[in-house]
């Protein structure tokens, strides 16, 4: 009736060998896989990058890469690379924003996203999630829910006494203009992680750009 | 459930492939892996690629099961299982990444819950662990067929009804008002419920109607 070896225990060695074997080849077997497709998906990660950073930055006509220099300043590559840091440029080569990726803990995986700030640094100019594994048909809503996104486009940042930016506060009936944001029903955790990425995020990177953004100007413009 | 299956499981090879399409469709008879069915089957290209990415895993974990089926001892068999079919899934996942990344990220994480659908390991517990390749293949091509069809129904019968289009192109007259509730988990619920009844009064049997005092 059955062909699995049922009639008699086998060796714990021989259990061991199997199991051992099978894992050795789909490792091996994962591994080619990976390195056969890397090149083709890092080049389809680059193009759904390019057009998140233009969803974020929306006067963007081009975009240039970031890289800070140890000394805190900030060079402007010209390959199109990706460094986390984006700045957005107009049609008269005029800096529109900045779009900064930043990731952090969700519900039960790592969250990528990408917003973008305006050249003031007093407002958020959109939001995109580039990667999650939240629960699908709840926390997954971050992703595609227009009100929840929407609230990011003109949302106003509040400092306190200071001049330290502070953490955005999610609130029922939430006022963009008071740096509020509206939770999503059911999604209450992955709402609350996105909050605390962009806020940490800010707070790392509007120190780092306040005296470096007359100098991008200038990088730009030659 | 394994004894149970394995009673009905037929002799020929065109049968056991039938079998999967119609007789004990995985989504119709059986009702596994429900849940990928629900979530994932409310646009059509949703549905086809979730199924076409689940009837492959199914086929290849068939094929390297019942080919092992002799080396594999009874005692960690359950776990030799999940670790081909996990493998499967795994490099299904960075294929479909590479192929179409948009439909990847619309799957989200549903292509890695496929380790977890419960018709594969059913279908290798139950049927590749027993027979000899080509027995197993077919039987797989035929629940995996089965499995894409309802998928692929569902999802345009969805589609259709939430959105007023298919495959992404608009179809329904301008006129058409979208139920919106069709795209969401409910609406699921309801095409499902819609498409046993069809499968059901369709698969009717004159012997069965004449059953009776």
């Amino acid at each position: 009736m059955t062909d699995l070896t049922r009639s008699q225990a086998p060796s714990e060695l021989r259990v061991y060998t199997v199991l051992v074997g099978i894992a050795l080849v789909a490792g091996l077997g994962i591994a080619a896989v990976h390195e056969l497709t890397r090149p083709r998906v890092a080049e389809q990660r680059l193009i759904l990058l390019s057009r998140a950073v233009f969803d974020v930055l929306p006067a963007a006509v081009d975009y240039h890469a970031l890289r800070e220099r140890p000394d805190g300043s900030f060079e402007v590559l010209l390959e199109s690379t990706d460094t986390g840091l984006f700045l957005g440029v107009d049609a008269a080569g005029d800096p529109v924003g900045i779009a900064i990726t930043a990731t952090g803990m969700g519900y039960q995986d790592r969250i990528a996203l990408i917003y973008g700030l305006n050249p003031e640094r007093r407002h958020l100019l959109g939001l995109r999630v580039l990667e999650s594994r939240e629960t699908p048909g709840l926390g997954a809503r971050i992703v595609d829910d227009p009100r929840f996104l929407a609230a990011f486009e003109a949302l106003e940042l509040k400092f306190d006494d200071r001049g330290r930016v502070r953490t955005l506060q999610i609130a029922a009936n939430a006022r963009p203009g008071a740096g509020e944001i509206d939770g999503i029903t059911g999604a209450t955790v992955s709402v609350r992680a996105v909050a605390r990425i962009v806020s940490s995020s800010l707070k790392r990177w509007l120190p780092a750009f306040d005296g470096a953004y007359p100098a991008l100007r200038e990088d730009t413009d030659g | 459930m394994a004894e149970s299956l394995q009673a009905v499981v037929p002799a020929t090879g065109a049968e056991q492939f039938q079998a999967g399409l119609w007789r004990q469709n995985p989504i119709l008879v059986q009702a596994l892996g429900m849940c990928p069915v629900l979530a994932v089957s409310n646009t059509a290209v949703n549905a086809l690629t979730m199924g076409l990415a689940t009837a492959s895993v199914l086929l290849a974990s068939a094929l390297v099961i019942s080919s092992l089926r002799r080396i594999i001892p009874a005692q960690v068999r359950l776990a030799s299982f999940v670790l081909v079919i996990a493998t499967f899934v795994t490099v299904t996942d960075m294929l479909i990444e590479a192929i179409a990344i948009d439909v990847h990220r619309a799957l989200g994480a549903f292509i890695p819950l496929i380790v977890a659908n419960c018709l594969i390991l059913g279908r290798m517990e139950a049927h590749a662990s027993r027979r000899p390749p080509t027995a197993a293949a077919l039987d797989a091509l035929g629940m995996g067929g089965g499995f894409v069809l309802c998928l692929l129904t569902l999802g345009s019968v969805r589609e259709l009804l939430g959105n007023g289009s298919l495959f992404g192109i608009a179809v329904m007259p301008a006129g058409f008002e979208p139920w919106v509730v069709m795209l969401l988990p409910g609406g699921g619920f309801f095409a499902l419920a819609g498409l046993v009844l069809a499968g059901r009064w369709l698969s009717r049997t004159p012997a069965r109607q004449g059953v009776g005092p």
